[in-house]
């Protein structure tokens, strides 16, 4: 009963859709707000969009794309990108955000996550987790890769399991942008009962790259960017491969 | 057609208002003060029991939403909106909802089902009412009536949407169920 969603997912920086290779070496790539509707008509499940500047700059940006793409963009729509008030969640709720993504705020201040939660209820809630390996061990990352927390991701997926975090969104720094195919190793870091909603995001180059990862039942969600950016994949035929596959995908 | 969208200060209030703009004539009210007229009034969803009740009766949408139902005006509630209908809420033990439907808001308790609720799930409605699609849902928690035929629609032991005289309750999003969910908002607005 549970589908597999696809969802693409968009870096913002100022008034661009960017693109990097592992966090880095940024290429603009268009207007966000075109390619959120070509991936509304292609048939996402959902629509990720991170502002990737706003932890440092001005968040006025990020309001007004998000009022635009919601206007004729009638499914879930998920802004994340230097969140740390209840205000900038009231703010992106008025422009037509459905759920926000928290990563360094959290990471920083674990009682934010419950502030939000008492507001908004838990299931409201995505944790995002920027990881990246360091001699053998993953670590949570902050402020779109540049900043280490120094926490194990393994340990802050176990306090946000035990905690009923709604949903926790699994990055790779590493392989960001390299369409090398998921981290599956970081699958691994999940206990198979975990219970939470996990999405898997970074690195997808190929279908095949979609099924190799749909393999693990914790999995509910694949994002990914380069490849839908760039054109090597549109989600009609992604979906329509995954469906002879016999995954459960609307 | 007139509707009103009761603002909570904690929802996503936009998607409702571009989509039931799209269908009909549309205003939002962040107060019961602002209130002059209306067809239809929409509950929306999101934020938790306790918190979407305290708006409600600061804001004094309590008394729209008696008056509403009791003289069978059409409310759409969706999520939390349907949900504060109830009497009690297990995720807020300490609120009383409104109460103008006799039933509890439990957690839901399906092992075949990841919770939070988050994503596409597929609802079986009664009587061909809508469409038998997939839409989009994100909670929690979900209503159980003491009258289970007010109940026609169903994602497999959950109450999807729930009718009851002129109040339509949806557990999901129409308004982010793509397409389909505008068409279901439309024939809901217009039946």
């Amino acid at each position: 009963m549970n589908k597999l969603r696809i969802i693409p997912k968009l870096e913002v920086k100022n008034s661009n859709l960017i693109k990097g290779l592992q966090y880095e070496g940024l290429r603009k790539v268009g207007n966000p707000i075109d390619y959120a509707s070509k991936y509304y008509d292609q048939g996402a499940d959902q629509i990720n969009i991170i502002d990737i500047v706003s932890s440092l700059y001005s968040r006025e940006n990020i309001y007004e794309i998000i009022d635009k793409i919601t206007e004729n963009i009638f499914i879930p729509i998920c802004v994340g990108g230097g969140i740390k008030t209840i205000d900038n969640i009231i703010k992106l709720l008025k422009c037509g955000a459905d759920r926000v993504i928290i990563n360094s705020e959290a990471l920083r201040n674990k009682q934010f996550l419950n502030e939000v939660a008492d507001i908004f209820g838990k299931q409201f809630i995505s944790v995002s987790i920027e990881a990246k390996k360091i001699n053998n061990d993953y670590y949570c990352m902050m402020d779109h890769g540049r900043e280490n927390s120094n926490i194990k991701v393994i340990e802050w997926i176990k306090y946000l399991t035990q905690n009923n975090i709604g949903e926790i969104i699994i990055n790779s720094v590493d392989n960001d942008g390299m369409e090398c195919g998921y981290d599956i190793s970081l699958i691994k870091l999940l206990a198979d009962s975990v219970k939470c909603q996990v999405v898997l995001s970074g690195g997808a180059g190929t279908t095949g790259h979609f099924l190799e990862a749909t393999k693990f039942n914790c999995i509910s969600g694949l994002s990914a960017s380069s490849i839908f950016h760039f054109d090597k994949i549109n989600i009609i035929d992604l979906k329509k491969n995954l469906k002879q596959n016999n995954i459960e995908i609307v | 057609m007139k509707s009103v969208i009761l603002d909570l200060g904690i929802n996503n209030i936009k998607s409702i208002k571009n989509a039931s703009d799209k269908i009909c004539d549309t205003k939002v009210i962040s107060k019961k003060s602002q209130f002059l007229d209306s067809d239809i009034i929409i509950i929306p969803g999101n934020g938790s029991f306790q918190k979407g009740m305290e708006e409600i009766k600061k804001r004094g949408f309590d008394t729209i939403i008696n008056e509403f139902f009791l003289q069978k005006k059409k409310i759409i509630g969706i999520c939390l909106g349907l949900q504060i209908m109830m009497k009690k809420s297990e995720e807020s033990i300490n609120s009383t909802g409104l109460g103008l439907i006799d039933g509890e808001v439990s957690k839901i308790n399906n092992p075949n089902l990841k919770l939070p609720l988050l994503g596409w799930y597929d609802i079986q409605f009664k009587n061909n009412l809508f469409e038998n699609k997939s839409y989009f849902f994100n909670n929690n928690y979900s209503v159980n009536l003491k009258d289970e035929s007010l109940v026609l629609g169903k994602l497999g032991n959950i109450s999807a949407f729930v009718k009851k005289n002129n109040f339509y309750g949806f557990q999901f999003h129409p308004e982010k169920s793509g397409k389909h969910g505008i068409e279901l908002l439309k024939k809901t607005i217009y039946s």
